[in-house]
């Protein structure tokens, strides 16, 4: 089979892991096609994870679990026939607005297509030889032998005890379609990157449609114009921000840009049970693809929870809602927590890094800053267009039932601090180690950042159409 | 609202909007040139003899052991040969259990020439039929040049 063959296979395969607890959790959109094989993905890791800490086979495993998480599923819409996504009316749609989201839609695919160009060239990344692939093969191995692999010293990574999605979906990959091949790996874990940049335009456009104000004049389509064009512009960018690791195999587009989604579906997207849902599901992503990202995750799950316990129903809605949002921060974690108690129970290597004497954290910040502000530009017009925004707009935000833009900043924040720290308290020379990563380690606010800046964009188009005395279609309550 | 506020939302909307997707398609211009460079020219022949060496590597190794041949890295490798050891074969070769007498030590030589990757060649030591160690060197694959191939961006 060829790679090409074998990665389209590979993304149906991890389509079908993730498919209904997908559609239960998030509904019957677009967004779940675009999510099941994210969500497949996440079930490769658990699966790794249980491979390793019990033994068995990595593929055995991840059918094992999404036939549970099918079952759960299922048993789900039997105990609640009111949650099933068949069935449902739906209300009338406006045919204008439609057709303008229609061909946003189109031309964000046409955008996903145009960023995986650099597929053509054959480039594999180092690290993705010499860890991201190279765990994948070990994932296939028998038990025995796995545990040796992650355990002996002499093949000197520590870093084999990094969180485990990226290398485990293309382990799935490999052992459900025999080709064992880093190139594989490179495509796959591309194609799953650009499925998340499609999340983040899919999002996009549905903020547009939403501010699309009830009537017939052309004039109050131009939020969903604006989203039409901001959504596939913004996959560029995000493909952009991420060359050329998103397409030579490394884990941090994955996470970057899955975090990246978490802020927009659960901070800045108006909080319904389906954003939340999304946003939960990409924060376990990215926090089980890399040690940032899964620091990043922690924060941006403890931002969304906040964000959710600020508008709590009151009576008994009230306490059932807590224990949704705690039973669904706790499983969260646990699914993040999984690979780093794996590799804990089995003695297996990790990595040990001494601390950076306190006197010099002064030097390295500075020298962090000095070395981060190249590739985060950007938040200085997020930041401008933030505060006009919060100025004169956010009445018309807030009628859209999108979040303060407080909660996006925050999360940015905590990811770049985040990725500061690491790199202010951590002890190798700071300039080098800036010189060889901050491409990488910026991905997640510079995206973001142009993430802040889209979703004023499309604000200000609502209120440029506020002449209207139509309210937008989907008015809620501030959140 | 009041209609006093209103014209001021609306210029403001309108400014922001204009502004957010002028510098949205300008920044996505600016990507599309990005993702363009990643077929360049260099950048390509980069990626084929990163992938020649490799698979060069691979090969060499693969005529001297099989997945299931217990080995263990030489002892006294260099980190750069661990490394290339890493990337090219560890994800499917049999590490012999720590205590246990491997099958063969596998090593990296510099040796330049023909039938090498890039100046490179793999070694195993191990004892033939009669006990006696030997050192047999890889073959079937050979990329001409000297190494190491062009460092991948990190």
């Amino acid at each position: 089979m060829s790679t090409p063959a074998a990665a389209a296979l590979g993304l149906v395969l991890l389509g079908a892991l993730g498919a209904l607890p997908v559609v239960a959790l998030v509904g019957l959109r677009w967004l779940s096609l675009v999510l099941a094989p994210v969500a497949g993905a996440v079930v490769t890791g658990l699966a790794a994870a249980a491979a390793l800490a019990v033994g068995g086979p990595l593929v055995a495993w991840a059918w094992v679990l999404a036939g549970l998480g099918a079952g759960l599923s299922v048993a789900w819409w039997l105990r609640r026939p009111d949650r099933r996504p068949w069935g449902r009316g739906r209300p009338p749609e406006d045919r204008a607005r439609m057709v303008v989201v229609a061909v946003g839609g189109l031309l964000t695919v046409v955008a996903a297509i145009l960023s995986l160009r650099g597929l053509s060239t054959p480039t594999i990344g180092f690290d993705t030889r010499a860890l991201w692939a190279l765990r994948s093969g070990w994932m296939l191995h028998d038990h025995s032998q796995m545990l040796l692999d992650f355990k002996v010293p002499e093949l000197l990574i520590g870093q084999s005890g990094y969180p485990p999605l990226v290398s485990a979906e293309a382990a799935f990959v490999w052992g459900m379609t025999g080709v064992h091949a880093a190139r594989l790996e490179v495509v796959v874990v591309a194609l799953v990157d650009v499925l998340c940049l499609v999340g983040l335009g899919v999002g996009i456009l549905a903020v547009g449609r939403r501010a699309v104000a009830s009537g017939t004049g052309l004039l109050r389509l131009l939020p969903a114009v604006a989203a039409a064009v901001a959504a596939p512009a913004m996959v560029l960018v995000g493909a952009g921000i991420t060359e050329p690791f998103l397409t030579n195999g490394y884990a941090d587009p994955m996470w970057s840009l899955c975090a990246a989604g978490a802020v927009l579906f659960g901070l800045l997207l108006p909080s319904t049970r389906s954003n939340q849902a999304v946003a939960l599901l990409l924060l376990t992503a990215a926090g089980m693809s890399k040690q940032e990202g899964m620091f990043t995750a922690l924060c941006l799950l403890a931002l969304i929870v906040a964000r959710q316990l600020g508008h709590l129903p009151s009576g008994r809605r009230r306490r059932s809602r807590l224990g949704v949002i705690a039973a669904a921060a706790a499983a969260s974690v646990a699914a993040m927590a999984a690979w780093p108690v794996a590799i804990a129970i089995t003695g297996s290597r990790q990595v040990s890094s001494p601390l950076s004497p306190t006197a010099t954290w002064g030097h390295r910040a500075h020298e962090v800053a000095r070395g981060f502000w190249p590739s985060l530009h950007v938040l200085a017009l997020a930041l401008a267009v933030s505060a006009f925004g919060a100025l004169v707009l956010r009445a018309r935000r807030r009628r859209l039932g999108l979040g303060n833009d407080v909660w996006a900043w925050a999360g940015l924040l905590a990811g770049l601090g985040v990725v500061s720290g690491v790199l202010v308290t951590g002890s190798a020379p700071v300039v080098p180690w800036i010189e060889g990563s901050v491409h990488r380690v910026t991905q997640f606010p510079a995206v973001t950042g142009w993430l802040i800046v889209v979703i004023w964009t499309v604000t200000g188009a609502a209120a440029a159409t506020s002449g209207s005395s139509a309210e937008p279609v989907g008015r809620r309550s501030a959140t | 609202m009041s209609t006093g506020r209103r014209p001021v939302v609306v210029a403001v909307g309108a400014l922001v909007a204009a502004i957010g997707l002028g510098c949205l398609v300008v920044q996505a211009t600016r990507a599309n040139a990005t993702i363009s460079a990643q077929r360049s020219a260099r950048v390509t022949a980069d990626a084929r003899l990163d992938e020649a060496y490799y698979a060069c590597i691979d090969h060499q190794a693969r005529s001297l052991i099989t997945p299931k041949t217990p080995v263990a890295y030489r002892p006294g490798a260099s980190l750069g040969e661990a490394v290339v050891l890493n990337k090219a074969v560890a994800s499917w070769i049999t590490l012999s259990p720590p205590g246990t007498v491997p099958s063969g030590w596998l090593g990296l030589r510099h040796t330049g020439g023909p039938g090498s990757c890039l100046g490179d060649v793999v070694t195993l030591r191990s004892r033939d039929a009669a006990g006696t160690w030997t050192l047999r060197t890889g073959h079937g694959a050979s990329v001409p040049g000297q190494g190491p191939p062009p460092a991948p961006p990190l």
